[in-house]
């Protein structure tokens, strides 16, 4: 109960525009969204979805006095637990990449990792999460964008709530980034490139 | 790593250039865009927002459960729908049970994905659903509600429980042919009832096709595919048609002019799966699949499934008809075709008294992920290959048109190889310049390999260099180089013969490679090519050089049908443009056309020319066919689909006219004679806002235009811009320096002044024109007096000049029923007598 309330107030400042609060909250966030995730993913089967979304609720459930709040914390809650859970699940995507690659050198997977059953979604994930990487350094609202939407399933109003932008503008990184991502992951799906020299 | 303002440009154009209909879209990026590269980057993009792709996959993936959509439906939904639960995903919707509260229905709630649903205007949307929303019909699931709010595009139906026609399939494969009648029966009787209100549906295929558990079908989605085209924000397939390539009429694939006939076609090919357990025509890509609507031959229903009777398998054959001509007229006759006489099939009838009992059934059909993307299990047919635009290094540009004329020629050379598709010139051509890997482009056009060459300089001599590389994993299957002192004409075909032959070997096709009947003379083939390359200049000096060099081209082979063709276009091109006399060119121009036609029958441009010129001689329907022939034939050359742009128009078919003009702008949006014909289908279809707009991008091409100043003028008078429309005149005028068309441009010119009251100026251009006439100038005409007559309030003189312009069998009056400038002269009967007597 205390904690819920640390958290709830630190919340509130965050919404209320004071940013380094999020250097205490997220890694309270992150803790605890990782434990739901290893919770609810291990055992499923590896075609289900990940619901990320009822992930995030969950863990916004057990840290957050829901009553205490308004929606805008509820939306920057939202929008630094969408980044959360891109980190947590591309670590179990790599995890598991190395496993099957196995190679020389002794990586210490994530214990949990190996309870994960990512299947293929981890090759996607973590090739998405190198797009988004690309994403960010061109324009990171663009990034949080995608994240927000992809991540923890937030509508248009939420996400221009949490990261203090327009919907018009929200609506317009989303159409662009998502052509943007789609063209770049067609590409990355690990055919070479069609450009060798002809032999004489 | 694009600098910053830079990545803010390339949104700047994609926002832009999706603000715009999906058809201009191309054109305006082209005509933006800074550099080749920002316009790869852009065009790239919006064709990635168009397909479905990797992220929406991984989207769904992370996110998809069904309940949070519940939590969030805006309050307008939410007060009036509560959500049960998710009943299905498809391609396009998301589909939820729901409980309407204000009726106290169950109901199916259907909500865009939310890709498309930021991708479309909304309220065009849901005021083009509006229009199927009227349909009422015992085997169509009406449409009870339809909007938008908060970014959530929905439409609302009955929730009809029972399956789709597509579960059915899955289960059974192949159905009796007496629930496979009855289904496409009742599907006919839908059909019927929507096209005579003027709905066409675009999308019949099994998975919009629901079963009662009585057995009564109901179609679903009417109007929805046709909504989501208009208001822009449907995935469009390769072709950019709307519908899954399966069933869809090789019109439809080709983005022309569609109607009844093409849902027809479509429950043709649902029927015969019904029956024969697969679609009439299958392939592994989307685009192999359109090409065999297209061309491949019908196949034998009772092959594939004895004892279905031949009068059903005749029915069916006959819907699959390539052309729409040759179809059922109407969804109720191809019923009457495939329904046993002597089955009394009691269809649910409309009865005359209103209440309907519609039995409310419950849905459980689920829509299945619409093919919008070719999706290659075993990927495209070994036998395909596009030959990529050969590029030229060699420093000189005057070395062009040897690269594209190789290229052409080559192609032109594969596609004659029985088992061999190579995809048509216009579409490999229009990766040309642009910075794509050869997989990329491979993927696109739906081919096995590519070929790639390019002509370097080498001392003296010429070098070309060419490869072959197969698309899937960008493998070099073989490459070679040709040193080559191109002395003379008669080595570039040796070289490309070597070339093609080498080619396929490497594809283990065995080539019997024949003499190529279209160059019987590589000296007439250099000649042909630099003669359609002046032509494409669309100037008066461009078309008078072109006449020699074709001319010159027949004098080294009398049987070159592609000369022939390239002459009776410029002979009417010169006769229109009024650059020569009818006297002179008419007769030049129908001698080349037959004989092209004579020559090669399978050669798109002959049907072309021959179709404008029949357009001249008010020949509509064999002009009409002579056109539809060219496209067909050539469904990617613009050049057909702009002609049969014209022909449509003159008949006051714009909405058609319009398809196919902007079907030629896709394939060529740099041209300014595309542009210009699809502008003045604008212009004819009275659309002046829009049509101004677009003489305006025009201009932007080619200042130098006259025609379109001359019709911009017009759209001005129509707006009563009258000033901005002497402005226009005057610089038409100037342009002419008095040759050509400058009778017609008065005329016009005194229209004008006539509807702004300057009658006595009006009068003294009218006595000009006259006196030109008097003294024997064949550039003035009577159909011009007679508009200046219309514009002046003179019916009586008006008619007699277009009497006289009729007993000259003046081409020009090809435009009477669409030109705007004789409305004063609509109502009087003489005008429709005069309509009737010129065919229109």
């Amino acid at each position: 109960m205390e904690e819920r309330d640390d958290i709830t107030g630190l919340l509130r400042e965050l919404s209320q525009g004071r940013a380094e609060v999020l250097d205490r909250l997220m890694p309270i966030v992150y803790d605890k969204l990782r434990r739901i995730a290893h919770a609810q993913l291990r055992g499923e089967r590896p075609e289900h979805t990940l619901n990320t979304t009822a992930l995030v609720n969950e863990a916004y459930l057990k840290l957050v006095n829901v009553r205490q709040v308004q929606w805008r914390d509820r939306a920057h809650f939202f929008a630094m637990a969408a980044r959360l859970m891109r980190r947590i699940l591309i670590d179990y995507a790599r995890a598991r990449q190395r496993e099957k690659r196995g190679g020389d050198a002794v990586h210490v997977p994530l214990a949990e990792a190996q309870d994960i059953p990512l299947g293929r979604a981890a090759d996607d994930l973590v090739a998405l999460d190198e797009a988004l990487a690309r994403l960010e350094t061109q324009s990171e609202r663009q990034c949080r964008v995608v994240e927000c939407r992809c991540f923890a399933g937030m509508t248009v109003e939420e996400t221009a709530a949490a990261l203090g932008i327009s919907v018009a503008t929200v609506k317009r990184d989303w159409t662009f980034s998502r052509a943007w991502l789609n063209r770049e992951l067609a590409s990355s799906d690990g055919s070479p490139a069609a450009d060798a020299q002809p032999s004489p | 790593m694009t600098v910053p303002h830079r990545w803010e440009r390339i949104q700047e154009l994609f926002d832009a250039a999706l603000e715009l209909a999906p058809e201009a879209r191309t054109a305006y990026v082209h005509e933006r865009a800074e550099d080749s590269t920002l316009r790869t980057e852009v065009l790239t993009l919006l064709e990635a927002h168009e397909a479905r792709g990797r992220l929406d996959s991984i989207a769904d993936r992370l996110d998809a459960s069904s309940t949070d959509a519940a939590v969030r439906l805006p309050p307008v939904l939410s007060g009036r729908y509560s959500i049960e639960r998710e009943i299905g995903r498809g391609g396009m919707a998301t589909v939820y049970l729901a409980h309407d509260q204000k009726h106290d229905r169950q109901v199916a709630l259907k909500v865009l994905r939310s890709e498309l649903a930021l991708a479309v205007r909304a309220e065009q949307f849901v005021r083009e659903i509006a229009i199927a929303a009227k349909l009422a019909h015992p085997h169509i699931l009406p449409l009870h509600d339809s909007g938008e709010a908060e970014g959530i595009v929905y439409y609302v139906m009955p929730y009809v429980e029972g399956e789709s026609l597509r579960d059915r399939l899955t289960r059974e494969a192949r159905l009796p042919v007496a629930d496979a009648v009855r289904i496409a029966g009742d599907v006919a009787a839908a059909l019927s009832y929507a096209h005579s209100h003027g709905v066409v549906h675009r999308d019949i295929k099994p998975e919009n096709i629901l079963l009662a558990p009585g057995g009564e079908a109901l179609i679903a989605d009417f109007g929805i595919a046709r909504a989501l085209t208009v208001a822009g924000g449907h995935p469009l397939s390769q072709t950019g048609a709307v519908g899954t390539p399966l069933y869809m009429s090789p019109e439809q694939a080709a983005g022309s002019g569609l109607d009844g006939r093409s849902d027809i076609y479509s429950l043709g090919c649902v029927l015969h799966e019904m029956l024969a357990g697969h679609p009439p025509f299958t392939g592994a890509t989307a685009q192999e699949v359109i090409a065999r609507h297209a061309s491949d031959p019908i196949p034998a229903l009772e092959a594939a499934r004895p004892g279905v009777g031949a009068r059903v398998a005749r029915a069916v054959r006959k819907a699959l008809a390539k052309q729409p001509v040759d179809r059922f007229a109407t969804a109720d006759q191809f019923a009457a075709a495939f329904t046993p006489p002597a089955t009394a099939v009691h269809r649910l009838g409309w009865p005359a008294s209103a209440a309907i009992a519609l039995v409310v059934l419950v849905a459980g059909g689920v829509l299945t992920r619409q093919v919008l993307v070719p999706a290659p299990a075993t990927g495209p047919s070994a036998q395909s290959v596009a030959v990529l635009p050969f590029v030229n290094l060699t420093g000189d540009s005057a070395n062009d048109y040897l690269t594209d004329g190789f290229s052409e020629e080559l192609i032109s050379t594969l596609a004659q190889i029985p088992g061999l598709r190579v995809p048509a010139r216009t579409s490999s051509f229009y990766f040309k310049d642009k910075a794509l890997p050869a997989r990329q482009i491979g993927e696109s056009l739906g081919v096995a390999n590519v070929v790639e060459a390019s002509f370097r300089r080498v001392g003296h001599r010429l070098r070309i260099t060419a490869q072959l590389i197969k698309v899937s994993d960008a493998a070099h299957l073989w490459s070679a180089s040709y040193d080559r002192e191109l002395a003379g004409p008669q080595d570039v075909l040796t070289v490309q013969e070597e070339v093609a032959r080498a080619i396929a070997k490497a594809l283990e096709v065995k080539l019997a490679l024949p003499r190529v009947p279209r160059v019987e003379n590589p000296e007439a083939y250099e000649l042909y090519l630099k003669g359609r390359l002046l032509w494409n200049r669309g100037t008066e000096e461009g078309f008078t050089r072109a006449l020699k060099f074709f001319t010159a081209a027949i004098v080294k082979d009398s049987s070159y049908a592609r000369a022939y063709a390239g002459l009776a276009d410029t002979y009417i091109v010169l006769w229109v443009q009024e650059y020569l006399l009818r006297a002179e060119a008419y007769p030049k121009a129908r001698a080349a056309a037959e004989r092209a036609v004579a020559l090669d029958s399978l050669l798109s441009e002959a049907y072309a020319a021959r179709g404008r010129l029949r357009t001249l001689e008010w020949n509509w329907s064999g002009a009409n066919q002579d056109l539809r022939r060219a496209v067909m034939l050539n469904p990617g050359d613009p050049l057909a689909h702009r002609w049969y742009a014209v022909t449509l128009t003159r008949q006051g078919r714009l909405a058609e006219a319009l398809q196919e003009a902007s079907r030629a702008l896709e394939l060529d949006p740099l041209s300014v004679q595309v542009q210009q014909t699809y502008a003045e289908a604008l212009l004819y279809g009275r659309h002046y806002d829009r049509a101004v707009e677009q003489y305006r991008k025009v201009h932007e091409l080619e200042p130098r235009h006259m025609q379109s100043h001359q019709r911009l003028a017009m759209a001005y008078v129509q707006q009563n811009k009258i000033a901005d429309a002497i402005r226009e005149y005057k610089i038409a005028l100037e342009l002419l320096g008095g040759r050509g068309r400058t009778s017609f441009v008065l005329a016009d010119l005194g229209y004008a002044y006539a509807r702004l009251g300057r009658r006595h100026d009006a009068l003294r251009i009218l006595g000009d024109l006259k006196a030109r006439l008097a003294q024997g100038d064949h550039r003035t005409r009577a159909v011009h007096l007679a508009i200046l007559c219309a514009g002046l309030g003179e019916t009586d003189e008006a008619f007699a000049w277009l009497a006289k312009a009729y007993e000259e069998r003046d081409n020009l009056l090809t435009i009477l029923r669409v030109y705007p400038f004789f409305d004063p002269l609509r109502s009087d009967p003489r005008f429709t007598e005069l309509l009737r007597k010129v065919g229109l």
